[in-house]
């Protein structure tokens, strides 16, 4: 494992305009580096999810561009994708009866490591998962499952990962639990895009450097703050929204 | 190492009902008649095995084989524990395909041929499949994919008794023993489509294992681990058709095997990823299915009254479990 050749660079989202008639016209820029944590803020409905898949490549956008460095998302092949951005949804797999094991192996081949089992030991140790290593994913509890998605994205891709709510149907430890490990992935230097509406949580366990605010609407747009993500402050902006 | 041990007990299973299967039977011959027959192309002896005996066990075998990993293809491919072929009306338009062949075509002069039953069967089981794959994004919940393959078993229905209303005596009856089931109808021909068809399945299946799991963590989370999508529903969706439809095509809608046998795997097996599930499947199919022919032949009940007397106890005790068991 080799990380100076993993990918590093930038994501850049350029004039980004979303494929969806309720979120036409809402133009959007951000810039991140490695080590960056953007969080994604805005009402229901303001194109936080759709935002999201159009980064993740999974979505066509109308107009703009989402950068890899010096690529361009779309022209990348999905298993190239793969390999640089990974993804977690908010509801953790409920049918899924392959092991905690496997599904670390499946993201090592996903972003085409060779599946070392070492490497995958020392990965589930550090996100704290090793204890369950052989029980299948069906058989844990929702907090548990989604702990090994993001453990799952983030040996998938060492650049970027991308969340939507993955907090959203957790319990309070659980959400410390996975909002901490973010954390810890951030530090190690990936690229975090998290939409949530867990301002508190995501805000008490620290390390968000950027957010970016989602207001659709004839007169609406986007705006892309660095730093002062205090739960009040983004809560007058969402409360001055149109919801 | 739990896996191969079951695998290697179902593959001994198989091969025990297949040599009783081939040296038993209601001709009045001595194993050394039959040993010797197995090595010669003269006689009746010969005859009773290469031509009716060998190509059924084979036909058994590989249609169980065929419908199981059919069934566990769809289960996985649409996260339905209740998917199977007969479930979701791929049997049903393969049913109707043979029928329109069968009762129709012999109502505008044409001849019941082998080759009209296979392409009645394949346009039959695609049509519904193709179907499924247009209408598969409205689909939110998972029963709606039941009712669907439910209402399809009706449409056909009503349009196979329109066609049995209007056909001829002879022409009825053989739709209606076939509708019943049967392994003793089987020739080479079949018996190699079958088998090639089902090798490319297999193959296909271990090469595309990974994403068959990535599958079932969900369509997103697949796609966003390099999956296409679209590539992977029309392959399962083909191949799962071409199965189901070449096993109707020689013996009929065969009940249960593909709906049931996953989940028995499933219960004796621990882990459930889909590439580890295929062989024990295939093999379970195939001991199974050659169990039901070993009654048919000794009790001349039909297949499909065999398999749904016990199949039909075995999903209902299977639901009862998991309801019991696990949450959802």
């Amino acid at each position: 494992m080799n990380e100076c050749q993993d990918f590093r660079g930038t994501l850049a989202i350029k004039a980004l305009e979303l494929l969806h008639r309720d979120l036409a016209g809402m133009q959007i820029d951000a810039h991140l580096k490695p080590g960056d944590f953007m969080v994604v803020v805005g009402r229901n409905g303001a194109g936080k999810s759709t935002l999201l898949h159009t980064i993740m490549g999974l979505l066509s956008p109308l107009r703009g561009q989402v950068m890899l460095g010096p690529d361009d998302v779309f022209s990348l092949s999905p298993r190239e994708r793969a390999t640089r951005m990974s993804f977690v949804t908010s509801t953790p797999p409920r049918h899924a009866g392959i092991t905690v094991r496997e599904t670390i192996e499946l993201a090592l081949k996903a972003g085409s490591a060779a599946v070392d089992t070492d490497v995958a030991e020392a990965h589930m140790e550090a996100s704290g998962i090793r204890a369950w290593a052989d029980r299948r994913l069906d058989r844990l509890s929702d907090g548990m499952a989604q702990r090994v998605m993001v453990a799952r994205a983030a040996i998938q891709s060492r650049h970027t990962m991308v969340l939507d709510e993955p907090t959203a149907f957790l319990d309070v430890v659980g959400k410390e639990d996975v909002l901490e490990q973010l954390g810890q992935w951030k530090e190690k230097g990936r690229i975090v895009v998290l939409a949530t509406h867990d301002l508190e949580a995501v805000a008490s366990c620290g390390g968000v450097t950027h957010w970016l605010h989602l207001r659709p609407g004839i007169s609406g747009g986007s705006t892309f703050h660095q730093g002062g993500f205090e739960p009040e402050t983004v809560r007058a902006v969402l409360r001055a929204d149109k919801g | 190492m739990m896996g191969r041990k079951i695998s290697i007990v179902l593959g001994g299973l198989w091969l025990v009902f297949f040599c009783t299967g081939l040296f038993s039977g209601p001709a009045a011959l001595t194993w050394t008649e039959q040993w010797a027959a197995l090595w010669s192309n003269q006689g009746v002896a010969s005859t009773i095995l290469w031509d009716l005996r060998l190509p059924r066990l084979c036909m058994a075998s590989l249609s169980g084989g065929a419908l199981a990993v059919a069934g566990l293809l769809m289960q996985t491919y649409f996260k339905n524990p209740l998917a199977g072929p007969s479930v979701l009306g791929v049997t049903s338009g393969s049913t109707l395909g043979v029928a329109l062949v069968s009762l129709g075509g012999v109502a505008v002069g044409a001849g019941f041929g082998l080759a009209g039953t296979v392409f009645g069967a394949l346009a039959g089981a695609w049509s519904v499949m193709v179907l499924l794959g247009a209408v598969i994004g409205w689909f939110r919940s998972r029963s709606a994919l039941l009712i669907f393959g439910l209402m399809v078993g009706y449409l056909t229905g009503a349009v196979v008794t329109v066609l049995q209303a209007g056909a001829e005596a002879g022409a009825l009856q053989a739709f209606v023993v076939w509708g019943m089931g049967s392994f003793a109808h089987a020739d080479w021909t079949g018996v190699s489509i079958l088998a090639v068809v089902l090798a490319a399945t297999g193959v296909w299946s271990m090469r595309h294992r990974h994403d068959l799991d990535m599958w079932m963590l969900g369509a997103l989370t697949a796609r966003s681990m390099g999956v296409n999508e679209r590539s992977l529903t029309w392959a399962i969706l083909t191949i799962t058709g071409a199965l189901a439809a070449l096993v109707t095509a020689w013996c009929g809608p065969v009940a249960f095997l593909g709906l049931a046998t996953p989940h028995l795997v499933r219960i004796l097996y621990r882990q459930h990823g889909a590439g580890k599930l295929l062989l024990p499947v295939l093999l379970m199919g195939s001991v199974l299915a050659l169990m039901a022919d070993w009654t048919v032949r000794f009790t001349a009940v039909p297949l499909n009254a065999v398999l749904s007397m016990v199949g039909a106890p075995v999903v209902l005790w299977l639901l009862l479990r998991r309801s019991e068991s696990s949450a959802p």
